[in-house]
């Protein structure tokens, strides 16, 4: 902190490429927030809509046939799961980090499959796997959005911490709000009865 | 819980309004009527102060015990101030517990009782991650920016084009936050004549500021109040006292100040 705001009052004796003489340079640390959904599309993540809705983690939730929402129980009770390797499992959260190097593999392969003009299901289905949609200008722009903008490559090389959650609605408006309906009887199981 | 247990402990709490403590950015409702409209605000009040305290001995121990895996998680999450490893620790262990116990209560440990389209519990688990990644919590929650969007409807005067009149208030209420930043850092003298402020006696930190809050002035900032501090009276000071003297371990002040 104190590292911060001694850049922020300004570092004298700096040369600046176009300008002459010495320059007293200033940094200011810029921040972006936002709720998760409009997370998900700053960082071109697919998010809850996905098989993987953690930005941070890649894990796959567990889809039961019938049911519309995928499922993050501690043990995946399907018989056949579809990639053992990367199942949500709660005491092993921590296994796979995203991290930018994954993120721009996994999103190569999207618009590889894209220009090979591979079918629309399928970049769908890899779009569902990897939890990306594809080239996203501010955290991981194609070659040739990247070319013009070389000093954002810090941003890009943090991955996703560049986007971190909005805790007070997360924790707050939803899980705490959702244990009291839980509480009061006000929770419905998903035919509607009252929860007992 | 019954529905009569509820509205008792959604009454104990609107009736503890008139206590609200110095910090408190708004006052206590109740909860089991308004819980549809409470605010973040009026949630952490409930889990950190009286959520533990209303519920107690209300709900069966086991959800209990899931209720006070929050409690302590938000403890440590929102504190203005760092985090130790050891936190961090605590935290995953906390936040860990409470989403085998939610899917467990909640959804019986069965996928067909989601009625979620994404169980948000188990966001919960990325937040140790994001603290790591990213820093404690109150460098990034967003309570001071829906603090600042709630001034702006009162910026917005006119109702047949509500988007030019508010570009036009916000571009004046910033341009005149420039004028008096600019003349009080730069022309003091001049500026004191004319406000009758000496810009020296005003706290350091400021919405001009660009450095990062001290330790003493982060609270401050963190949950900035939404009207100045007044002298409490009447029924609320008899109740503030009454508190006060059950839990005394000093002198009482001489002025008591409220804050909403």
């Amino acid at each position: 902190m104190e590292e911060l705001n001694l850049l922020a009052r300004g570092m004298l004796g700096d040369k600046v490429a176009g300008v002459d003489g010495i320059q007293e340079v200033r940094v200011h640390l810029l921040q972006l927030t936002s709720e998760m959904p409009g997370g998900n599309k700053v960082t071109g993540i697919k998010g809850s809509n996905g098989r993987q809705p953690s930005r941070f983690q890649d894990f796959h939730g567990v889809w039961v046939e019938g049911s519309n929402h995928h499922d993050f129980p501690d043990k995946d009770p399907s018989d056949r799961p579809a990639s053992p390797a990367k199942l949500f499992e709660k005491k092993y959260y921590n296994k796979n980090r995203r991290t930018a190097s994954s993120r721009t593999e996994a999103v190569n392969i999207i618009e590889a499959a894209r220009l090979q003009t591979r079918s629309k299901i399928c970049v769908e289905r890899l779009m569902q796997v990897s939890g990306y949609k594809g080239y996203f200008f501010m955290t991981c722009p194609s070659p040739v959005d990247r070319a013009p903008y070389p000093h954002m490559r810090y941003i890009r090389d943090i991955g996703p911490s560049s986007a971190p959650y909005d805790v007070m609605h997360l924790v707050l408006q939803n899980n705490v709000s959702n244990l009291w309906r839980l509480f009061s009887g006000v929770w419905k199981d998903s035919n509607q009865a009252p929860h007992k | 819980m019954t529905n009569s247990v509820a509205e008792l402990v959604g009454a104990e709490i609107a009736v503890a309004r008139a206590t609200v403590p110095l910090f408190q950015a708004r006052g206590l409702r109740n909860v089991q009527t308004h819980y549809k409209s409470y605010k973040a605000v009026a949630w952490m009040s409930f889990v950190l102060s009286t959520g533990p305290a209303a519920l107690a001995g209300r709900i069966p121990s086991e959800s209990y015990n899931m209720f006070m895996c929050p409690v302590r998680a938000c403890r440590l999450i929102f504190v203005p101030d760092d985090l130790p490893v050891s936190d961090v620790a605590t935290l995953k262990t906390e936040l860990q517990n409470l989403c085998g116990l939610f899917y467990k209560k909640a959804y019986g440990g069965d996928i067909k009782n989601i009625t979620l389209c994404l169980s948000t519990v188990v966001a919960l688990l990325d937040i140790p991650y994001n603290i790591e990644a990213c820093g404690p919590v109150w460098s990034y929650c967003k309570f001071p920016m829906e603090r600042y969007i709630g001034t702006l409807p009162a910026l917005m005067r006119s109702r047949s084009s509500p988007h030019a009149a508010l570009m036009n208030a916000v571009s004046q209420k910033y341009r005149a936050e420039l004028i008096a930043s600019h003349a009080s850092s730069f022309h003091r003298e001049l500026w004191t004549d004319v406000s009758g402020r000496d810009p020296c006696a005003q706290p350091e930190y400021s919405r001009s500021s660009f450095a990062c809050p001290s330790k003493e002035d982060r609270q401050m900032t963190l949950m900035s109040p939404r009207k100045r501090p007044e002298l409490l009276a009447g029924h609320e000071l008899q109740s503030l006292l009454k508190v006060l003297e059950r839990n005394r371990q000093g002198a009482l002040p001489s002025q008591i100040f409220s804050k909403k």
